[in-house]
């Protein structure tokens, strides 16, 4: 029986991973659309079940700015525009609410992204805890407006802190292919 | 791209992103309702995702509660033995009370209350990131749903139909920040309009002078929104006073637990005044009626 030594189940390990290895983008757009759907659903059906409705997990945020970071800008607001629209179909918030916040991350990630260095970790960090943040506070506006201050407590606040600090961390999961390397400049920069 | 193009692009950007709250505030506000079907494409790419994850999931619960977790199913059996039998007993005074009831409304005059037409259906996913809360369920348009018709579970009232595609229905719900319901205190039959509050809370404001207690149900009042009268909805939790203020505002806990939801009822019969117009003006009118009330 020929033995297997732990050294050659490593290296095939290694050779399986990068194959198997979750990349946010691939700049594929019939895998990058897909993706962005299959995200919908996680973020819709799966995640909602398995926390019981306890923590709001945001996934749609910090892998849309990681996309918006990378993406040349065509891409990046096709990408805005249907994360904001699966969003908005799926729930009862006001139509427009998500597109519109979505438009304004893009624009601002758009004019700020090449005066920062992405190598390193804060831009990104400090990236995704103003997008999350951008969204939270563009959501309470419009429910403060259509609801009054009824629907806000210490339960409210306690939700969107979880869920601030919990796309922040995916956020970062997602990143940690590009620091270190830094971003490939794309042709449109 | 050159540097002036670029620059020109960037200027673009920032213009519409200033614009962009501008146009989303001068909207309605309001959810997509009837959006056009092109939009509801990505939702119809979604539904295969989303009815995979729910098999899934509850092929996995099954085979838990089912083949497994089995040590508390002979104890639990008794006990519904105890409980059927007694509940056997109240429902024979049920079905007299209920044909008496039906005699004397006869004798008075009073119009038959028509049979609701149920259908029963899945529930699929559930929506809850900020406080627009919404389920998804598995009926839609081929399954004669429309938008605005309520949804009901054992417990009493959920929500309404909002958006409808080929084959799911999304359900807003009763504690969702944007929804209103007629309601009844059961007790005092004063009426009120009960709006969500999120948190699996909602809200009521009634006056000062209402007699109310913690406790106290409240049921549907059937004269708007569909619900028929008498649907429980849920109980007083909490009864806030303000000097300075005429009303007192009531915390109301539903008695449909959202969040464990894994079956509801549409009730497909329309409004019963819409039902009355469409038997002479025909099912064309009523589709428009339905259309422009949802917008």
């Amino acid at each position: 029986m020929m033995a297997i030594s732990a050294s050659q189940i490593k290296q095939n390990w290694m050779h399986v991973r990068e194959y198997v290895r979750f990349h946010p983008h691939t700049g594929r757009l019939w895998w990058d659309v897909p993706l962005l759907l299959l995200i919908g659903a996680l973020h819709s059906t799966v995640l909602p079940s398995l926390t019981a409705s306890l923590l709001a997990i945001d996934l749609m945020t910090p892998w849309l700015v990681t996309i918006l970071i990378i993406e040349k800008i065509p891409r990046a607001l096709l990408f805005c525009t249907l994360a904001g629209l699966i969003l908005e179909t799926h729930t009862t918030a006001p139509a427009g609410l998500y597109l519109c916040v979505y438009w304004m991350i893009t624009c601002v990630i758009y004019l700020t992204r090449e005066t920062l260095s992405w190598r390193h970790a804060l831009p990104w960090l400090l990236t995704y805890v103003g997008a999350q943040l951008g969204v939270i506070a563009f959501e309470t506006f419009v429910l403060a407006i259509s609801a009054g201050s009824r629907p806000f407590s210490w339960t409210y606040i306690y939700a969107q802190l979880c869920r601030l600090l919990i796309a922040v961390g995916i956020g970062m999961l997602l990143s940690r292919r590009y620091i270190g390397t830094g971003i490939q400049v794309e042709a449109d920069r | 791209m050159g540097y002036r193009s670029k620059k020109l692009l960037g200027m673009v950007l920032l213009l519409s992103a200033l614009l962009a709250p501008f146009v989303f505030f001068s909207t309605s506000l309001r959810a997509w309702q009837n959006p056009h079907p092109m939009l509801l494409l990505l939702q119809d790419a979604l539904y295969p995702a989303e009815r995979l994850w729910f098999g899934l999931a509850s092929g996995l619960d099954n085979a838990w509660r089912h083949y497994v977790n089995l040590s508390s199913a002979a104890g639990e059996n008794r006990s519904l033995r105890g409980h059927l039998a007694g509940l056997q007993s109240r429902i024979l005074d049920y079905d007299e009370q209920v044909q008496e009831n039906e005699r004397l409304r006869r004798l008075l005059g009073f119009s038959g209350r028509s049979e609701k037409k149920l259908l029963a259906a899945e529930v699929i996913g559930h929506d809850d990131l900020s406080q627009f809360e919404s389920i998804r369920i598995t009926r839609g348009k081929g399954d004669g749903v429309r938008v605005g018709m309520p949804v009901v579970a054992a417990d009493g009232v959920v929500g309404k139909v909002i958006r409808i595609g080929q084959h799911y229905a999304d359900v807003q719900l009763l504690v969702d920040s944007d929804f209103h319901l007629d309601v009844l205190l059961q007790r005092t039959r004063v009426r009120g309009v009960l709006s969500g509050f999120a948190h699996s809370q909602c809200t009521l404001q009634l006056h000062k002078r209402v007699e109310i207690r913690i406790g106290d149900t409240l049921i549907t009042s059937g004269i708007v929104g569909g619900f028929p009268k008498g649907m429980p909805v849920g109980r007083v939790m909490r009864i806030t006073y303000e000097t300075e203020n005429v009303a007192q505002s009531v915390t109301i806990e539903p008695w449909v637990d959202h969040r464990r939801l894994e079956e509801v009822m549409i009730i497909l019969n329309l409004d019963p005044e819409l039902e009355k117009i469409a038997a002479v003006a025909g099912p064309e009118w009523t589709e428009r009626a339905i259309d422009m009330q949802s917008r």
